[in-house]
């Protein structure tokens, strides 16, 4: 099965500036590590902050575009899930964009169903529904949960709540060990599937860790606070007892899982956002480890024949800093090898 | 404002009516759902804290419902896990329909796709914590498809809460008040709740971890300090000192969460709400409130730096 290399900017793209990396070297070593030699299709905006969505510079959007029109990449637009406040300065930001850059956005990924009826009426593009409306099963905590093969089913939100139409493309997780979308393939061949790699979003919220850095006690972790793009700066890696790895970038939290395999069904997008260009790896040790939760007995490991995964680049499996612009600080650095998931 | 109120004891029903207990929520657990889905799907949010959470059958919260309207309250029960399958949203529709007949007042949702079928059933629809309502763009669509109510999600401000409520005042509203923050988003956490196991949110703050920091004079030590306050943040919470704006915005009805806490608790914390909303109803202005209220001795330990406020800009703005 085929997949279409894309990438995310979305979210990291202050990040990558702040590293000193242009958008242009941070989509080809993306693409790199992911074995591709270029991405057909480029996502800008943010998955989960309207204070990023808001505050990204204009500059950096009008890179992104720029880099779009030269390489011939088609261009995604990702609103976020947009706070109360920041309402009205997000549509009009959307629409702004779309007046000045719709030669080249030629879709809109909205996350909630408010959005989505407001983009509907007003931005005259094909709409994809976001990660953020898609909540399969996921933890990678519990080993049993995570090592399977997961059929991805027909979302009801698709045939419930959109089944009038409107909805062009939807955006999954890679929750599992292997996803297999062969029954949303055969039922949707309409609908754009892409998929995200190489992290899994776990969680998210409106209160930012990285927003209150610099603010007094009793003024931090406030809900949606005003920020100076702190997350461009810092980011933390967890590791949890049972060898779970996680990363909070911005006001997300992931977990790694580049061994995550797609099988079967037709052509879906590799949607490849550039963590490990911009933090070091670190891959979870789910099965096998002495301490790994099982939940239940006979779980059922993924069987990986013709299934597409992101490769495993050489020299990157545990290796601390590859790449990446980062200051490594904390007990973590220079852990022990880790190795992927599979 | 009403006090909601969790049924985490049968036992205790007309003691929480006669504390001040306006409106009653519940979750079940059924085997049913458990053989037709299997064990790992969950009918509500805590299933998968087993009986702590929610400890009684269907069965027993059909005759619940019955209890509450006898003591002339309303009963809303919970089907609020991260998602269902289409399947699975049409096994809901036959609990939806038996809840009406046996007199429960509305469901609580997680799902925008779950609204209508409820909503079909004569029941009241409460548009969970779980369906994100961030701005007025997603209360107005909750309301097309047939929600009355939506709970406002705790990681909201006062002032945005105020504005949602403006924009579409129509709907009823419902806000955190006590008890059992989070650090993320109730609709955006997809971390697993197990009995036994840590939540995604403890888990994050008391492991090992490393920082990826940019080389910045100063800013490894800052993101080490403020990681350390993040560590304390909404270990416990309360909005007490919210109430005056609360009630003054129309909120409908003030939640006490903890469907697993233990009785007592819950006890003290509805006298508390419903002492400090007479004493709200009572005051000119909002300082009067601050002045005037009563907060109890164990709560006020953690009131000295905000982090354990559903709503810290009313004493820290």
């Amino acid at each position: 099965m085929q997949s279409i290399p894309t990438c995310s900017v979305a979210d990291v793209a202050a990040a990558a500036r702040a590293q000193g990396l242009s958008l242009e070297e941070t989509v080809e070593r993306a693409m790199d590590l992911a074995g591709r030699t270029a991405a057909e299709r480029l996502y800008v905006g943010s998955n989960f902050c309207s204070q990023y969505f808001l505050r990204q510079p204009m500059s950096l959007w009008s890179e992104a575009f720029a880099l779009c029109r030269q390489r011939g990449m088609a261009a995604t637009l990702v609103v976020p899930v947009v706070s109360q406040r920041d309402l009205a300065s997000a549509c009009s930001l959307v629409e702004e964009l779309l007046n000045s850059h719709g030669d080249m956005i030629d879709e809109v990924t909205v996350n909630d169903i408010g959005m989505f009826a407001h983009c509907r009426e007003q931005c005259g593009r094909p709409l994809n529904l976001g990660r953020l409306f898609f909540k399969e099963p996921r933890d990678p905590r519990y080993a049993d949960l995570f090592e399977r093969r997961h059929a991805v089913g027909l979302p009801a939100v698709l045939t419930d709540l959109f089944s009038g139409g409107g909805v062009s493309g939807i955006e999954l997780d890679p929750t599992h060990a292997a996803l297999d979308l062969s029954e949303i393939r055969g039922l949707m061949p309409h609908v754009n599937v892409g998929v995200h790699m190489p992290y899994c979003y776990l969680s998210t919220g409106t209160i930012c860790e990285f927003a209150s850095i610099h603010r007094p006690v009793r003024e931090k972790f406030r809900p949606n606070l005003p920020c100076a793009l702190e997350c461009a700066r810092c980011s933390i890696g967890y590791e949890l007892p049972y060898g779970t790895r996680l990363l909070k970038w911005g006001r997300a939290v992931y977990f790694p899982n580049h061994g995550c395999s797609v099988c079967e069904g037709e052509a879906f997008r590799m949607i490849v956002t550039p963590f490990d260009v911009l933090v070091p790896r670190r891959d979870s040790r789910t099965l096998g480890g002495p301490t790994a939760v099982f939940r239940q007995q006979g779980h059922v490991v993924p069987d990986g024949a013709t299934c597409e995964r992101l490769p495993v680049a050489a020299g990157m499996r545990g290796a601390a800093g590859v790449q990446s612009g980062k200051a490594l600080i904390g007990a973590g650095a220079g852990a022990p090898g880790t190795e992927a998931c599979l | 404002m009403n006090t909601l109120v969790p049924v985490n004891d049968r036992a205790c029903l007309e003691r929480y009516a006669q504390a001040g207990g306006d409106e009653f929520y519940v979750g079940f657990h059924d085997e049913a759902w458990h053989e037709r889905f299997g064990r790992m799907a969950d009918l509500n949010r805590m299933t998968g804290f087993l009986d702590q959470a929610n400890p009684y059958s269907f069965e027993e919260v059909l005759a619940i419902a019955d209890e509450v309207c006898a003591l002339g309250k309303k009963l809303y029960v919970t089907f609020n896990a991260n998602a269902y399958s289409k399947a699975q949203l049409d096994f809901l529709f036959g609990y939806f329909e038996r809840l009406r007949e046996e007199g429960a007042a509305g469901v609580i949702v997680s799902v925008p796709e779950a609204v209508e079928p409820a909503a079909d059933c004569g029941l009241e629809v409460v548009a969970s914590t779980m369906c994100g309502v961030y701005n007025e763009q997603i209360a107005r669509a909750l309301q097309g498809l047939g929600c009355t109510r939506v709970i406002i999600p705790r990681d909201v401000g006062l002032a945005e809460i105020e504005a949602i409520m403006r924009a579409v005042p129509t709907l009823e509203y419902e806000a955190f008040l006590m008890r059992n923050g989070c650090i993320f988003s109730d609709c955006y956490c997809l971390g697993r709740h197990f009995q036994g196991r840590n939540a995604l949110c403890f888990d994050v703050r008391d492991v090992k971890r490393e920082f990826f920091v940019d080389d910045v004079p100063g800013l490894e030590r800052a993101v080490r300090e403020n990681d350390q306050d993040y560590g304390r943040l909404h270990r416990t919470a309360c909005g007490l000192c919210a109430i005056w704006r609360l009630e003054r915005a129309g909120v409908s009805a003030a939640k006490i969460v903890g469907r697993s806490d233990d009785s007592a608790c819950i006890l003290r914390d509805i006298e508390t709400v419903r002492r400090n909303v007479a004493i709200a109803r009572g005051c000119a202005d909002e300082q009067e409130f601050l002045a005037r209220m009563d907060v109890p001795p164990e709560r006020a330990a953690a009131c000295a730096d905000g982090l354990s406020c559903y709503y810290p800009e009313v004493r820290f703005s």
